[in-house]
This record gives structure tokens, sequence and C-alpha cells, in this order.
């Protein structure tokens, strides 16, 4: 709770089951001026979505280890937290009437200014 | 070291090389079944080659060849020779390593083989003509797996069934040809010859037939010689054997001693003193009978007059006396008496009788003669004016009638005169009254009786036609079924006698196309029989005709003209074979054909299942097919489509095998089940109901099995109760076999789909690590442009993957890399792109998306792509010279004046090297912008 009272910054959560990856995306956000909340399951992820009212964006990748999550998670926030936007990562684009209303997808690798931009532009209207 | 040769029996096994040659294969082009068969095995086996080896005496020659660079090889370089002895699969892990290959020159020489996989192609009688084999060039300890070892088997299996599918059709193909040739030729020939034997004859032998129809013979008697030349007819009214030629001594042995004295002698017809016009009695010569016979003469004389010769008629007129003798004492005789007689002559020409009773002037006839002409029969036996019978008579012909008469009367004896008369159907017809004049002693006439003799004209056409009609008919009904006469314009069926094949006409019919022809086909068949109208000459067709069972089936049918007087045509007489079973296996055998080609092209199941059971569907005549997979772990079958008749329902869908009944367990062994009528057959009986709500009375079912497991079902229904040949049930079962395999092919396809998409991810998932651990490791590097270079030759190399994995990475459409690329610096709408269509090897594709990476980068930064205005023009083409050019051009325009770089960094010299690393790079910088041109050999970028 302590971020909640000095972190001026956006916050965005992050959920990514691989490490290399999660850095690299920790980066990018941090780049386009937030601050990042990491979660290494979509279990994680919830419970943190759940806890925290301060979350605005949400980035995840869809190629989760051991879950067949992906697309059903995306969906699953978009239901109960209907404001969270969406930035999704993937190896492979998912057909376009399976992504939320309002998400992104950003295939992979990744194009870094492009997820930078995406990142600046849920983030730069309503701050403050 | 002990070698084990192969038994040069099995080489050269005369059986096995006559199998061989009877294929008829050797040294024919490709064929696409083969090549497919190759193709599947090379895929499936994993292997660099596979082929289609066929070992004759003294070579193997390559049906098939798919990675291997010769189309034939001698037999000491043969390994396929050692799978002929072979009961199953040869598996040859190391060439080199077993000692009846290790000194093959293929494997100690080019192209160094080392691995052998055949199986052997065994024809149904058992001779093995070669083998379905895969070869690599590494050994392969493990062999093939099992799966492997499986498909090689049943593929070799589809090669034996493509070969002898194809020497069939070739044979049936020349047979029926042959067959059909000579045939037809024969028969066009023996008919046209015979129509116009018929016409000539028809009326050529008019005259005959009239005289046989009115039993008159005539004669030629030369004085001189005392020889006859006598006809046809004559002969037959003395009983002589047919000859053109007797002595006169011949016939007058035959005349009764009684009437010696009437007829004609040597010396009576030398002075002329004959008489011309008698009657007298003979023993007829065959019979003995004895017969009175009418003679009629005429003497021809010379310029001196005397007698050359004597001619005339004779004519049988027993019967006429006969009735005249009865007639004259039937003054008294009872009308029973009188009827007796009438039935007697009921048979023959004789239309009635009269008796002119001249003293009283009655005029009677009997009911025969009343009827004909419309007249009471009461007052035909009371007496009727002579007046009331000359009205019926032809007007032209009453005079020459009276005038007839009143000779008669006068001079007495015989009368014979032919004239028309009216009948009661209101026609003239053609008759001749035959009678005699009794007088009295004195020479007063007393009566006057005689017979009516029905001679008209059409009648004796109609007896010529039908003797020529019997002969015709022998010829043209060789052979055939049935056969049939039509009017002149073949509006009117005038008869046809099915016998079993097709259905009798009960009576004329102006509507027999509806009786024998499907709608469909009337526009062929009129065709045919107004252009055999036209030509007058023989009609020949095969065409659809529907049977006596009332289901369609084929027939030849040919018919020929028969021809009136003048030319005109008089009717057409035709024969109609059945050749449905020889169309039925054509049209399976073609079906056959279809059904692969079709298969080859679809790339999902239920379309495969749909197009094969339409196909089938329509040659057996169906109302409904399908085919079902089998889930053995589910006891169920799936039918993912079928095809149904109109006002069939579907029965696609999940089955149990409960629903099967009690057959389910013939199909689990392999054995196709037929049911005429599941009313009727035990296995089918108890839920026999069920079916028939469902449209099944009859029913196929073919199992297809692989590894000894029940994989698919084959069905096909009818809604009418039919039994099925083994030849349909072998062209079920073969269709069955081929929708497997091509099921098997899209699974594998689908299989190998995922396989790839999941490759693709997992490629694409580390590229991106890559990325992310040189972002991560060079993150403290104070310059990070590199960098982002770096990250940005990997998406551009990535996108190409996504091209690439379109096509399972064989080929990449080159529109659709240059703007996947392209797109990811800068809006496709900066650059102009112009070229064909062209399919990118996976190198060349890798090669252009750095390339045009690198050129778009250098663009953005520096070129026509840095400010607002600039574009870029992309342009390829293939140059027709010797070893085909592809030229890549890259021209920037709109941009500030060109400068040649100062530095060589990665990205330059990934420019320099040029398209797939041929160096071929012209690069120029002027004023107007940045062009660059790159030149590979068409080899290297096109996708084989």
């Amino acid at each position: 709770m302590t971020i909640e009272g000095t972190e001026r910054r956006p916050i965005v959560l992050l959920i990514e089951d691989e490490p290399i990856l999660m850095m690299a995306l920790s980066d990018l956000i941090e780049e386009a001026g937030c601050a990042v909340v990491e979660a290494t399951t979509t279990v994680k992820a919830i419970r943190i979505l759940e806890a925290r009212m301060d979350i605005r964006v949400v980035v995840a990748d869809l190629d989760m280890r051991g879950s067949a999550m992906g697309l059903k998670l995306a969906a699953l926030i978009r239901d109960r937290w209907p404001p969270m936007e969406l930035i999704l990562t993937g190896a492979v684009k998912p057909e376009l009437a399976n992504i939320p209303a309002r998400g992104v997808f950003h295939d992979k690798p990744f194009n870094h200014a492009g997820i930078v931009e995406s990142i600046r532009a849920f983030t730069s209207n309503g701050q403050l | 070291m002990q070698i084990r040769l192969p038994d040069p029996f099995l080489v050269s096994d005369p059986a096995r090389l006559a199998a061989l040659d009877a294929f008829d294969v050797l040294d024919t082009p490709t064929e696409s079944g083969f090549d497919d068969v190759v193709r599947l095995a090379m895929r499936l086996c994993a292997a660099p080659v596979a082929l289609v080896s066929l070992v004759a005496a003294d070579r193997q020659w390559f049906k098939a060849n798919v990675g291997f660079p010769r189309c034939e090889t001698d037999l000491e370089s043969s390994v396929c020779k050692f799978a002929l002895a072979e009961p199953d699969l040869l598996i040859i892990s190391d060439l080199a390593a077993d000692p009846r290959t290790a000194s093959n020159p293929l494997v100690t020489g080019e192209p160094h083989i080392r691995f052998y996989a055949g199986a052997p192609l065994r024809l149904t009688g058992g001779a093995v003509v070669g083998s379905l084999c895969v070869i690599d060039t590494v050994p392969r300890p493990a062999g093939l797996t099992l799966e492997q070892s499986d498909d090689l088997r049943a593929l070799g299996r589809q090669v034996v069934l493509l070969l002898e599918a194809r020497r069939s059709m070739a044979r049936d193909r020349a047979e029926a040809l042959e067959k059909g040739e000579a045939q037809a030729s024969a028969l066009a020939r023996a008919a046209v010859s015979e129509a116009q034997n018929v016409s000539l004859r028809i009326s050529d032998q008019r005259s005959r037939f009239a005289q046989e129809a009115g039993g008159v013979g005539t004669y030629e008697l030369a004085v001189a010689s005392s020889m006859m030349q006598v006809s046809t007819e004559f002969c037959r009214l003395y009983g002589v054997p047919v000859a053109p030629l007797y002595s006169a001594a011949t016939f007058e042995a035959l005349v009764l001693p009684e009437d010696a004295g009437v007829r004609s002698s040597d010396a009576s017809r030398e002075d002329g003193s004959a008489v011309l016009d008698i009657e007298y009695r003979i023993r007829r010569a065959d019979d003995g009978e004895l017969r009175w016979i009418a003679r009629r003469a005429t003497f021809m004389r010379d310029e001196s007059g005397a007698v050359v010769a004597m001619f005339g008629t004779v004519r049988d007129v027993t019967e006429r006396r006969a009735v005249q003798d009865a007639l004259r004492a039937s003054e008294a005789l009872a009308q029973e008496n009188i009827q007796r007689v009438q039935l007697a002559l009921a048979a023959g020409a004789i239309i009635g009788t009269w008796n002119w009773d001249i003293p009283s002037d009655c005029f009677t006839i009997d009911e025969a003669f009343a009827q004909t002409f419309g007249l009471d029969p009461v007052l035909g036996r009371e007496g009727i004016p002579l007046a009331q019978i000359v009205a019926t008579v032809h007007p032209d012909d009453q005079a020459g009638l009276s005038a007839a008469i009143t000779t008669a009367i006068l001079r007495g004896g015989a009368y014979a005169h032919q004239y028309r008369v009216r009948r009661a159907d209101g026609r003239y017809y053609w008759i001749e009254a035959n009678g005699r004049v009794d007088r009295a002693e004195d020479g007063t006439p007393l009566s006057f009786p005689g017979v009516l003799l029905d001679i008209e004209e059409r009648r004796a056409a109609q007896a010529a036609l039908t003797a020529s009609e019997s002969r015709l008919r022998a010829l043209v009904t060789a052979g055939a079924q049935s056969v049939y006469r039509m009017s002149p314009d073949w509006q009117e069926m005038r008869q046809l006698d099915g016998h079993g094949f097709l259905a009798d006409t009960v009576a004329p019919s102006m509507r027999w196309l509806d009786s024998y022809i499907d709608p469909a086909d009337r526009p062929e068949v009129m065709a045919a029989i107004e252009d055999a109208i036209q030509r007058k000459g023989t009609f020949e067709l095969e065409h659809r005709v529907r049977r006596a069972d009332g289901s369609f089936g084929w027939t030849l049918s040919r018919a020929v003209p028969l021809f009136e007087e003048h030319g005109e045509i008089a009717e057409w007489f035709g024969a109609a074979s059945d050749v449905t079973p020889r169309r039925t296996a054509e049209a399976r055998q073609a079906a056959l054909v279809t059904v692969g080609d079709q298969l080859r092209d679809l790339g999902s199941i239920p379309d495969i299942v749909h197009a094969a059971a339409g196909i089938v569907a329509q040659v057996l005549g169906a109302t409904r097919a399908g085919y079902g997979l089998v889930d053995a772990a589910r006891a169920s079958v799936d039918v993912p489509t079928d095809w149904c008749a109109p006002g069939i329902a579907s029965v696609a869908g999940q089955h149990d095998f409960r629903d099967y009944g009690s057959y389910i367990e013939d199909l689990r062994h392999g054995a196709a089940v037929l049911i005429e009528d599941v009313e009727r057959d035990p296995r089918t009986r108890e839920s026999a109901a069920t079916l028939l709500a469902i449209g099944v009375r009859a029913l196929i079912n073919v199992p297809v099995m692989e590894r000894g497991r029940l994989v698919g079902i084959g069905f096909i229904h009818s809604d009418r109760s039919r039994a099925f040949s083994t030849e349909e049930l072998a062209f079920v079962r073969a269709v069955a076999d081929r929708v497997q395999v091509a099921v098997a092919r899209v699974q594998a396809e689908a299989q190998q789909a995922l396989l790839n998409g999941e490759l693709s991810h997992r490629l694409k998932n580390t590229l991106s690590m890559v990325q992310g651990i040189a972002g991560q490791t060079l993150r403290s590097v104070p310059d990070q442009a590199p960098v982002q270079a770096f990250s940005q030759r990997l998406i551009a190399l990535s996108r190409a993957h996504d091209v690439l994995l379109q096509d399972s990475w064989a080929a990449a459409p080159i529109h659709s890399v240059v703007e996947r690329v392209l797109s990811l610096q800068s809006p496709l709408d900066r650059f102009r792109i112009v070229g064909p269509n062209l399919a990118l090897s996976p190198q060349a594709t890798l090669s252009l998306s750095l390339l045009l990476h690198e050129l778009t980068t250098n663009a953005v930064k520096y070129g026509a792509l840095s400010n607002e205005a600039g574009t870029v023009s992309v342009a390829w083409w293939v140059e027709d010279d010797e070893e085909r050019t592809v030229v890549l051009t890259w021209q920037e325009r709109g941009g500030p004046p060109a400068q040649v770089p100062t530095r060589h960094g990665f990205g330059a010299r990934l420019i320099q090297i040029g398209l797939v690393g041929t160096r071929e790079a012209q690069l120029s910088y002027t004023t107007l912008g940045f062009d660059a041109e790159f030149r590979a050999p068409s080899s290297q970028v096109v996708a084989s």
C-alpha cells in the first residue's frame, strides 16, 4: 500500500511467466513512464487486481505456460473490470473477434516502439 | 563369406514377366496416381527418395520417381529385385553392411544409397512385379517405425490397385472398341444391303407374292422342244421341286387319265388346236393329292403363223370347285351345312361366295360376303338385286365388270375378273371374282356361282414384307434382346417385343418415348432418329432405356428402314441389345478415375466423403451413399456427411455400433455386408422398421481395415429391394479404400499444419527471448541504436517466417513477403510495388526480407522516407536469359539527394551481398535519390 501512497506514475500490471521477457517488457513499461506490478501466473494476477484499485492497464502474454488461459484471462478481466485497458502479446496473432474490445495485440518478437506507444496511449488520458 | 543371391527363378519367372508384360506399362509417361503414391511414401517415411520400381527381365524401370536421378537401372544395381522374394517388406537398414548389396554400384558410388525399405507389388494372382520403395542416403539402424511400415504396405497395395485398374481399363477400352467396331460395321453393312435387298425385292417380288396370294403360277412352253419355263408358284401348284425349267411331259403325266383329252399335247400345241382356257385334275406330285387346275393360255406365233410357244397361267381351283360343287348341291342344303363350308374356307383368301340363279335372277351371297361389303346378310340369303352389288364397285371398274359378266354368261364356263370394290370401311380393295357359268344341255345359262378372292395389293406387299422381315429379323436380332417396328417418322411405335429386357407393347403407341426414354436423354435420341430419317440410313445409338423392371439400363439400338416401291420409307425395323453390363462396368471404371482425381484435390473430410459418395450413388443408382469414420474406443461411427437422392434424409452424424444390429461383427472382422431386403435378411429383420423409416431397404456396408482394425465403413443405401453384383461390391470397396487413403492424407496434413503452427509459435517465442536477452545484455551501452537495429532485424526475419508458414515452409508468395517487411517501418502507401507473382524459396524469403528491411531502414533515416513526400518504387521481374535471372530494383524519389555512405556496417554489407548472397548489387547515389538493382538466378530464388 506504500506504493499507492507515493507512486505518482500510472500503474501497469504485467502478466508474464518467462523471466527474460518479463524483464524486457518491464523495461518497456517503465520507458513509457509507468510503474510495473508483475504477476507470473494468472491466479496471482487476479488476486492483485482484486486487491488493488489503482491499476488501469494490463499487459498480458497469451503464451502462458501450463495454462490455457490466454484469451480467457483477457475476457475475464474485461468482464470483471470493464474499464481496464488490455495490451496482449503472443507469438501467433489470435482471431480479431477473440480480442476483447479496445484490446491491442503485439506480435513477437516485440516492436519496442509500438508497445511503448500503446502503453502511453492508454495511460496519458484521464490520469491525475 | 556366404552371399545370399536372389532366386534367379523369381527375377526371370516367366509367369511374373508375363504378368508385368500384360500391364504394358514399361516406358510409359508418368501418371499422377503413381506420382501421388511415391510423394506420400516419401513424406510418410521421411525419406529423400521414393520409387515405384518394376523389375523386368533385364532392368528395373521406375513408373514413379521422386528424388532419384535416373528413370531405370540395370539389374546389377537393383535392390528391388530382392524384394520380389520377400513375403512382406524388405528392409535393409544399412546397404553397405548387407552382403546382398554391399557391392551394389549405387551403394559404392553415386548416389551412395544406404537405406532401403520396399513393399513388394504382389498382384491378385500372386506374381510380384516390383516394389514400392523408399531409399535414404544414411543408414537407419531402426528401420521404419511400425506406422511407416504399415503405411508403406498400404501404399504398395494402392500401387497394385492402380496397376490393375489401369490394365483392365485399357483392356476394356480396347475390347469394347474392337468388338463395337466389328459389330457395328458388320451389322451396318448387312443391314444396309439387306435393306436395299428388301426394297428391291418388295417391288420385284410383289408380283410373285401376288401370285402366291392368288395361287397363280405362270409358264412359257417352247413348242419345238416341249420345255417349259415355270414360276415358283407353278412348281408349288404341281407339287414338284422348284426349278425354272421342266419338260412338259412332267406335268402332262400328272394330269388324270380322265382329263387327258382336255389338256394340251405336243400335237394340239403344234397345230394350235389346244384349248386355251381349261380346267383339269392332277395328282399333285409331292403328296399325290387330287387338285383342280385352271389353266389359261395364249399362243405365240411366228411370222408364218406357226405356233412357237404357248404361255399363260395356272391356278389351283380345287377349293372353288369344291365350293361350286357344294353350292350346286346346296339348294337343298341346310344353312348349317353352308356355314361349315364357310368355316373351312375362312382361313384362306376367299372373302365369300355367291350364287346367281340366272332363270330367277336371284343373287344370293353368304354372310362373309355380306359383311365384307356392308350388305344385309338376311337380304343376301334371300336375294339381292345385282345393281346393289355393282353399286359397291369402283366407278372406273363398273363397265368392265358388266362386260365380263355378259361375256361369261354368253360363253359359259370359267369366269375370272379383277376389280375394286368398296368395303364396309369405305375403302376400295382389289378383289378377284372367280366363278363359272353352268349351262343346260341346250346352252341356256342356269347358274353362276363363284367365290371372291382377296388380292388386295397391300396384302401382297404386306406378305412380302413379312417374309423379308423375318430374314431381316434373324439378321438384326442376332444377339439382341428386343425387336421393334416404328412408323416412317418414328412418331408411332407399331410393335416392340421386349423378350424380358424391355416391356412389350400392348398396342401401337404414340407415347413410346414416355415409356422407354428418360426426358433427359430424349434430345440425343431424337437427334439420332432425325439424322437416320434424313439419311434414310441405319439408325444406331447407344442410349439409356427403361427396362422391363422399371429401372434404367443401357441399350445398343439399331434400326434399318424398309422401303416402299417409290423409295419412301414403309417402316423401320429395329433391334435393341442390352449393353447394361458393359456400360456399367465402363461407368464404374470411369468413376474410379474421377474419384481418384477429385479426392486428390479436396482438402476436407466432408468434401471427400461427399464427392466420392455422389459418384458412387450415381453409378450404382443408389438413393444414399456415404462413409463413416470408426472410433473403436467409443464403439461409434462418425458419418461426416453423405450424398442423398432428392427426398431422402441424411444420416450424417454419430452412430453407435449398436445401431448397426448384429452385422457390425461382420464389419469388424472385415467382411462386407450386402442386404437385398432388410425385411427378409435375418440380420436386419428385427430392426427392419427402423431402417425402412430412414429409407433403407437394400444396402451395402464395406469395412475398411487398417492393421486388422476397422477404421471406416463405406455404405450404399437403396430405398427399394435390389441385389448387388460382385462387381458392384468390388467397386464400392475400391472407392471406400480410396476415401480412407484421402481421409488419412487430410488427417496427416492437419497434423502437419498443427506441428507447423507449434513450431512457428516456439520459433517466435525464442526470437523474442533472443531479443530480450540482447536488450538486457546491452542495457548499459549508451548508444542504444545498434540494439534497436538488431531488434528490428529480428522482427523482419520473424515476418518472413510468418509468410513461409502459410505453405509449410516450402514457398512464400513474393507480394506477401515484400508487403509484410515494408509495412514494418512505413505505411505501404509510400511504396509503389510492381512485379509478377513468384513463389520464393525459403532461403530467398529470408534473404529478401533482411535486404528490404535494411533498404527501408536507410530510406527512413536518410532517403525518400525521411520526409513526408518521398516514395519508393520496388519492382521485380524475371529475365528470360540463359539461366533465367530474377531482377529486383529499388528506386527512391522525392527525398533529399542520396549520399554515398561513409560507414560500412552490417546493414550496408547486407545490401552489398544482395539477393541470396550473389553480390550482384548495383547501387547508385544521385541527386534524385538512391537506386539499387539486385540480380540472382531464378533457380535459387523461386521455389521448386
